[in-house]
């Protein structure tokens, strides 16, 4: 071997290693330092998936803009309609201070009781330009692991305890229509390319959430 | 007696706005009540309240019934296991010369099985069962925001709030 094609070899070595080094950094130099919300340590591409009635809602709803995703239902009593609140108080941060407000999207793990419909009338209840989707629990369930949501049907049982199952497990019939839905409550943050990158820990404020998402 | 009669002058004073409820016998006051709106497709809605407990002895509030509505069930909003859970309280113990809050992410009156859901501007009437016996009901105004008030007892940080872009249907 001799010296030249060495010096070659080592050049192009040192170049490809110089540019996955670029190329990481400009990833990473992509998302801004947060003060609130937790930053993945890797990017998370979202997987193949189709919500709505027509399968009209796949991975191509979270590119070219940012997203927040929240999960939760429309019988959601306290949690769900307190996020929205707040969410509606994020984008009103948001408009005062001359920025877009990233599309909100709701996801309703519950499309038993849920219907696309239904959960635009319920997302639009809080600001207009919210979204409410649901699906076959299935292409829910894609989503679900890739953020790692985690969610159970709770009902009332005997001893007025409520008792936690999965989802599609049967409960009483006399609570086909009262069971409440145990789920996480973080509000994930998802960059234009489609990857999910950040995530807001409850208890949210609007306030700290507009801070951060003011330095994207 | 006159002491009390005092402390309600101060509180009504502190908080600007009249207790919607004093109960006669045991010595408390709901204040600062309203039920949150709701899109027309719900199907549940929660009421939200300040207690002051005035008395040297603690409260328990053990039932709650509320017009309009075919099940109400007292509720504690927390985190378990990762996940937001909600969890029907058999009764709520309001401790002695204490204030303690209903509020949205805590505990909170749930209102199932609405006739129909509650719009802003109507008033829900909610009646509470003590467990001395004691049934008191009170008004309950419907508002899609709490923020409003001159005190706000939440947690909650509204300050950059603009109350402009708010719808108001």
């Amino acid at each position: 071997m001799n010296k030249s094609k060495a010096i070659i070899a080592a050049g192009i070595i040192g170049l490809s290693a110089l540019g996955a080094m670029v190329a990481n950094n400009m990833q990473q130099s992509s998302l801004p330092t947060f003060t609130t919300a937790y930053a993945q340590p890797t990017q998370i591409a979202l997987p193949e998936f189709e919500l709505g009635d027509n399968q009209e809602y796949t991975k191509a709803l979270f590119k070219g803009k940012w997203s927040l995703v929240f999960f939760g239902y429309a019988s959601c009593p306290d949690i769900c309609p307190t996020e929205l609140y707040n969410l509606n108080h994020v984008a009103n941060i948001m408009t005062e201070a001359g920025k877009t407000m990233p599309q909100v999207v709701f996801i309703s793990v519950d499309p038993v009781r849920d219907d696309n419909k239904m959960l635009t009338t319920y997302a639009h209840f809080y600001n207009d330009d919210f979204m409410g989707i649901t699906g076959a629990t299935s292409e829910i369930d894609k989503l679900v692991a890739s953020f790692g949501v985690i969610y159970q049907k709770a009902f009332l049982a005997n001893n007025g305890k409520y008792v936690s199952v999965p989802y599609s497990s049967p409960i009483p019939e006399d609570q086909r229509e009262s069971y409440l839905i145990n789920h996480s409550s973080r509000l994930y943050l998802v960059n234009p390319e489609g990857q999910y990158v950040a995530a807001f820990a409850p208890p949210h404020s609007a306030k700290k959430i507009a801070e951060d998402l003011l330095k994207l | 007696m006159q002491k009390s009669i005092i402390t309600t002058l101060i509180a009504t004073a502190l908080f600007s706005t009249a207790p919607t409820f004093a109960a006669e016998k045991t010595n408390m006051m709901i204040m600062d009540a309203w039920v949150r709106a709701a899109p027309p497709s719900a199907k549940v809605q929660a009421a939200f309240f300040t207690v002051m407990n005035h008395s040297n002895k603690p409260i328990v509030i053990t039932d709650v019934e509320a017009q309009g509505f075919g099940r109400s069930e007292l509720h504690l909003s927390g985190k378990k296991d990762g996940m937001m859970t909600m969890q029907k309280q058999q009764q709520v113990t309001i401790p002695a010369n204490a204030v303690f809050q209903f509020k949205p992410g805590s505990y909170h009156v749930m209102l199932l099985e609405p006739n129909q859901i509650a719009a802003p501007g109507e008033l829900v009437n909610v009646s509470f069962t003590l467990l001395n016996g004691e049934k008191f009901s009170t008004q309950m105004p419907v508002k899609r925001d709490n923020s409003k008030t001159k005190m706000d007892h939440s947690k909650m940080d509204h300050s950059k709030m603009d109350h402009a872009n708010m719808k108001h249907n």
